[in-house]
C-alpha cells in the first residue's frame, strides 16, 4: 500500500470509532473440561491411526484464554508427534476420513513433500495433522467455552 | 553522626564496660563450645567409627571452625575496643564536669564583676565631678572583666579540645570495631562505602555462603550496585558459585533468598536463579496487592464523604480501580507462570512489580535450550495479558517442535517494557517511538544478557508483532546486539531511520504482513491495524516493502493453511485467526525461521488493495461519492 | 555398608555434645541492638550494630550446622542399635 493511499484511508478512518471487533461463535454452555475432552478424543482418535507407541506429547492438554461474544472465554491446546509411517500421502487421506467422521469440515493438501490436513468446527474449534518425512504430528485447539482462565489457573481447578 | 559540641562526654561508662563483660563471657562460651566440638571430633575419629558417614561428619564440624573463631576471637576484640573506649569516655566526661563546674564558676564571677563595674562607673560619672576612687574601682573591676572573659575562653577552648577527642576515640573506636579481626572478610565492606559493578564483584568472589548471609541481612540494599554491572562479568562470578553438577550452590542460594528483586533481574545469573527469586517476588508484590484492594475496598469515613463530597468518592473510586488494575496485572503473571503442560514448568526469568509490573515467562528452559526466541508484543501489552502472550508463545514453540523434535525450543514471552495503550481510551503513545526507543533498550539488555549467560552460542531469534516491532528495531540497531533471526509480524512501522533490514543486527531478517484492511469495515479479512500504525511519521517504515529487504513470507493462507485474519497474533471462537494461532500459514513460517529453516518459508504475494479500498481511492481521486458495499 | 566399624555408644555421645555445643552458640538481640544512648555516639552504635547483625548471622548458621551433623550422627546412631538389636535378636 503506497504512502498516498495510507494517507488517503487514514484520514477516512480517522472519523470511525475504535472499538475492536468481537468475535462470534464458540460454545456458550459448555464446560471447559467437556471441551477439552472433546479435543483429547479427537487427537487421541487420530493417534490411534498409527502406531501409538512412537507417539508423544508436543504439548499435554493446556489451559489458555479466549474470548467469546459476550465475555471470558477459555480453550485447550493439543500437540502430538510420532514416528512416520510408508505412505505419508495415505496417512493424510485417512486422518481426513477420520475427521469427516466426526463432524469436522477438512481440507487437504497433498502435492507437496508434507503432506497435511485441515480441519475445522464439529466438536474442536481448529485442527491440523502434518506428514513430514521425519515425523507426523498433530495439533487443536479445542471450542472455546465461558470460563475465566487466570481464575481457574490461580484459585481452582 | 558527628559529635554532639553540648555534650561531648555523652554516654555510659559502665554500661559500656557491661556490654564488654557480656562480650568476653560470650567469647569464653564460645571457645567453650569449639573445645568440646574439637574433643567429640577427636573422639569421631578414632577407632569406634570409620567409614563414610563418619569423613562427612568431620568434613562438615571442620567447616564450622572458621566461622566459630572468627566469633569468638570478634566478640574478644570488641570487648578490647569497648573497654578502651569507655575509658576515654570517661576520661572527656570527667574532664568535662571539671570545665563545667569551672565555666559556671567563671560565669558567675564575671556576671558579678559586670554589675559591680556598672555600679562604680555609675558612681564615678554621678555627680558634676568625677570620683575618683570609683573610678580606680571601676578600672580594676575592669580589668577583672577582661581577665574573667580570657578565663572563659579558655575553657570553650578546652571544651573545643574534649569535642576533638571524642572524635578521635570515636574514630578510633569506630576502626577497632571494623577490623578483619571482628568482620572477617567482610571488613572491605564495612563504614558506608557503596562499591558498584566490577569493582563490588570483585568483594563478592570467594565469599562463603555464611558471609553472604551476614553482609546482606546488615546491608539488604547492597546489591542495588550491581545494576550497571557488565553481564558476562556477573556471568563468571555467578557461574563461578556454582554447585556441583551446576547445581544452586548455598552462597547462590542466599543470594537469591536475600536479594531476590536484583538476582531476579540480573543480567548474567542463570535463568533457573532468577527464576526462583522471581517467584518469591511475585508472592509479595500480590500479596500487597491484595491487600490493597481490601483497604481501597473500605469506603472513606462518613465525615471525609460528608465534608469533601463527590471530590472524596471519586478519589476513593480511582483509588480503587487502580488498586485492582494492579492486582489483575500481577495476577495475569502470575496465572501465566503457573500453567502445567508437558513442556515443562515455566519460568518467570525477569519481574518487576512497577507498578506496570512488566515482566518474561519462558516456555521451556533457558538455560539449556538450542533454540530461543524473544517473542515481543505490541501496543495494549500488560501483565493482564500475559497469559495470552505466553499461550501465543507456547504455540511458537509448539510449531518449532513438529518441524525438529530433536532440539530443545524456548520461547519467551517477554513483556519486559511498558507498551503504549490501545487508541484512544489508551492514548496516542503508539504513533510516537519514545516508548519503543525506551523498550528497545531493555530487549537490548536482555538479548545481551543472554549471550553473557549462553555461552555455548544457541540460535537467538527475537519475534515481534505490531508495536514490539518498532521496539525491536530500537534494540537491534544497539551496538553489541545481535540476533541469529528477527521475524515481524503485523508490524506497526519501524523507526524512519531504519530503512533496509542490512540496518538491523539479524543474520536473517523475516517479515509477515496479511493484507491491509479497513479497520469495522472490513474486519476479518486482514490486518486492519498494521497500517494505521505505519501512519506515524516516527516509524513508518515497512518491513514487507521490497526495498527493505527482508525475506517476506505468507501470511494469507496458502497451501491448506489459514489465513490471517485480524492483526492480533490470538482470535477466538469463530472464524478467523491471528498471526500466531495453531494451523495458520503465518506461525508456521514464523517456526520455520525460528528453527533455522527459513528458506523453506512460503512465499509472499502482494496482495494489494481491497476492492472497498480500491474503490475510494478511485473516488477520492475522482471526485465520485464512495463505494459502499 | 557406608560404615565399617561403629561404636553405637560412642556415635550417640559425639552427637550430643555437638548437639549441645551447638546450644551455646546463639546470639541474642542484645548483639544487635542500638546502644546509642549507653555508648554516646551513634557512629559507635552504628558500627556495632552492623557488626552485631553480621555476629548474630554467623552465629545462627555455625549452629545450625551442627545441630543438623548432630542430628544425623544420632540417626545413624539409632539406625546402627536398631539393626544390632535385630541381629542379635535373630541368633
Amino acid at each position: 500500500m503506497s504512502d498516498s493511499v495510507r494517507r488517503g484511508l487514514a484520514v477516512a478512518c480517522a472519523t470511525l470509532i475504535l472499538i475492536l471487533a468481537g468475535c462470534t461463535g464458540g460454545e456458550p454452555e459448555m464446560a471447559p473440561e467437556e471441551a477439552r475432552d472433546q479435543l483429547v478424543d479427537v487427537i487421541d482418535q487420530t493417534v490411534a491411526l498409527f502406531d501409538e507407541e512412537t507417539w508423544e506429547d508436543i504439548l499435554s492438554p493446556a489451559l489458555g484464554p479466549c474470548s467469546l461474544d459476550n465475555g471470558e472465554g477459555v480453550d485447550y491446546r493439543y500437540a502430538k508427534s510420532g514416528d512416520p509411517d510408508a505412505n505419508p500421502r495415505t496417512a493424510v487421506e485417512r486422518v481426513a476420513a477420520l475427521w469427516t467422521e466426526l463432524g469436522i469440515e477438512v481440507r487437504t493438501r497433498l502435492d507437496t513433500a508434507r503432506p497435511a490436513v485441515f480441519g475445522v468446527g464439529g466438536p474442536i474449534r481448529t485442527i491440523d495433522f502434518s506428514a513430514a518425512p521425519d515425523s507426523y504430528s498433530v495439533a487443536g485447539t479445542s471450542l472455546c467455552v465461558p470460563g475465566d482462565a487466570t481464575e481457574m489457573i490461580l484459585d481452582g481447578e | 553522626m558527628a559529635v554532639d559540641p553540648q555534650n561531648p562526654g555523652a554516654g555510659e561508662p559502665w554500661a559500656i564496660r557491661v556490654s564488654a563483660a557480656a562480650r568476653e563471657q560470650k567469647a569464653a562460651r564460645l571457645r567453650g563450645a569449639q573445645t568440646a566440638v574439637s574433643l567429640a571430633v577427636a573422639d569421631a575419629s578414632g577407632p569406634g567409627w570409620t567409614g563414610d558417614t563418619q569423613t562427612a561428619f568431620t568434613g562438615a564440624i571442620a567447616t564450622t571452625t572458621p566461622d566459630l573463631v572468627l566469633l569468638a576471637d570478634g566478640l574478644e576484640a570488641q570487648a578490647a575496643a569497648l573497654r578502651s573506649y569507655a575509658d576515654q569516655v570517661q576520661h572527656i566526661k570527667d574532664q568535662q564536669t571539671a570545665l563545667e563546674v569551672r565555666r559556671d564558676d567563671l560565669d558567675g564571677s564575671l556576671a558579678t564583676a559586670r554589675a559591680q563595674w556598672l555600679q562604680a562607673t555609675q558612681e564615678a560619672n554621678g555627680h558634676y565631678v568625677t570620683d575618683q576612687v570609683a573610678a580606680r574601682r571601676a578600672d580594676a573591676l575592669s580589668r577583672d572583666i577582661g581577665d574573667l572573659k580570657d578565663d572563659i575562653a579558655g575553657v570553650a577552648a578546652g571544651w573545643d579540645g574534649l569535642v576533638a577527642d571524642r572524635a578521635r576515640a570515636d574514630a578510633v573506636c569506630v576502626a577497632a570495631l571494623s577490623t578483619p579481626a571482628v568482620l572477617g572478610r567482610l571488613a572491605v565492606f564495612a563504614g558506608a562505602i557503596t562499591p558498584s559493578g566490577q569493582k563490588l564483584l570483585d568483594l563478592l568472589t570467594g565469599l562463603s555462603a555464611t558471609d553472604l548471609k551476614a553482609l546482606l541481612t546488615a546491608r539488604p540494599d547492597l546489591l542495588e550496585g550491581l545494576a550497571g554491572a557488565d553481564a558476562e562479568a556477573v556471568a563468571r562470578w555467578w557461574s563461578g558459585m556454582n554447585g556441583t553438577g551446576g547445581e544452586i550452590s548455598a552462597a547462590q542460594a542466599a543470594l537469591i533468598l536475600l536479594a531476590p528483586r536484583v538476582i531476579g533481574n540480573l543480567e548474567g545469573v542463570a535463568y533457573r536463579a532468577r527464576d526462583q527469586a522471581n517467584r518469591m517476588v511475585l508472592e509479595e508484590e500480590l500479596a500487597a496487592a491484595k491487600a490493597a484492594v481490601s483497604a481501597a475496598e473500605e469506603m472513606p469515613s462518613f465525615w471525609d464523604m460528608l465534608l469533601g463530597g463527590e471530590r472524596v468518592m471519586n478519589a476513593h473510586a480511582l483509588e480503587y480501580a487502580a488498586a485492582r488494575e494492579r492486582l489483575e496485572h500481577l495476577r495475569g503473571i502470575a496465572a501465566a507462570l503457573a500453567v502445567v503442560s508437558s513442556t515443562g514448568p515455566r519460568s518467570l526469568v525477569s519481574f518487576s512489580g512497577g507498578p506496570p509490573a512488566l515482566g518474561a515467562v519462558a516456555i521451556s528452559d533457558l538455560d539449556t535450550a538450542s533454540t530461543v526466541t524473544f517473542a515481543v508484543p505490541g501496543m495494549g501489552s500488560t501483565g493482564a495479558g500475559m497469559l495470552a502472550w505466553a499461550t501465543s508463545a507456547e504455540n511458537i514453540y509448539v510449531g518449532q517442535a513438529r518441524l525438529d523434535g530433536s532440539a530443545q525450543h524456548a520461547v519467551v514471552a517477554w513483556i519486559g517494557y511498558e507498551a503504549p495503550g490501545v487508541p484512544p481510551t489508551g492514548g496516542f503513545g503508539v504513533l510516537g517511538t519514545e516508548l519503543a526507543s525506551a523498550g528497545g533498550d531493555r530487549l537490548a539488555s536482555a538479548l545481551q544478557g543472554f549471550d553473557a549467560v549462553r555461552t555455548d552460542q544457541p540460535r537467538l531469534n527475537v519475534l515481534a508483532h505490531s508495536y514490539g516491532t518498532t521496539t525491536s528495531a530500537f534494540a537491534l540497531t544497539q551496538p553489541g546486539v545481535h540476533v541469529d533471526a528477527f521475524i515481524s509480524i503485523g508490524s506497526a512501522g519501524l523507526p524512519a531511520a531504519v530503512t533496509s533490514a542490512g540496518a538491523l543486527h539479524a543474520t536473517e531478517v523475516y517479515a509477515g504482513q496479511a493484507q491491509d484492511v479497513i479497520p469495522f469495515l472490513e474486519a476479518g479479512s486482514g490486518d486492519q491495524w498494521a497500517w494505521v500504525g505505519r501512519g506515524s511519521t516516527a516509524h513508518p517504515v515497512n518491513p514487507i516493502d521490497v526495498e527493505f529487504g527482508a525475506t517476506r513470507f505468507g501470511v494469507d493462507g496458502g497451501a491448506g493453511y489459514y489465513a490471517v485474519t485480524d492483526h492480533s497474533t490470538a482470535v477466538s471462537a469463530g472464524e478467523g485467526y491471528g498471526y500466531l494461532d495453531l494451523g495458520t500459514e503465518s506461525l508456521e513460517n514464523v517456526a520455520l525461521a525460528a528453527v533455522g529453516a527459513g528458506q523453506d518459508v512460503s512465499a509472499y504475494a502482494d496482495p494489494g488493495l481491497t476492492d472497498l479500498q480500491q474503490a475510494w481511492i478511485d473516488s477520492l481521486t475522482r471526485g465520485g461519492a464512495p463505494y459502499v458495499r | 555398608m557406608a560404615d565399617l566399624v561403629i561404636d553405637g555408644a560412642l556415635l550417640r555421645s559425639v552427637a550430643d555434645r555437638v548437639t549441645t555445643a551447638a546450644a551455646e552458640i546463639a546470639l541474642d538481640a542484645s548483639y544487635s541492638a542500638s546502644l546509642d544512648a549507653e555508648l554516646g555516639s551513634s557512629a559507635v552504635a552504628s558500627a556495632l550494630r552492623d557488626a552485631g547483625i553480621q555476629q548474630r548471622v554467623r552465629a545462627d548458621a555455625v549452629a545450625h550446622s551442627l545441630l543438623e551433623v548432630g542430628a544425623s550422627a544420632a540417626a545413624s546412631a539409632a539406625a546402627f542399635e536398631q539393626t544390632d538389636r535385630r541381629l542379635s535378636g535373630g541368633l
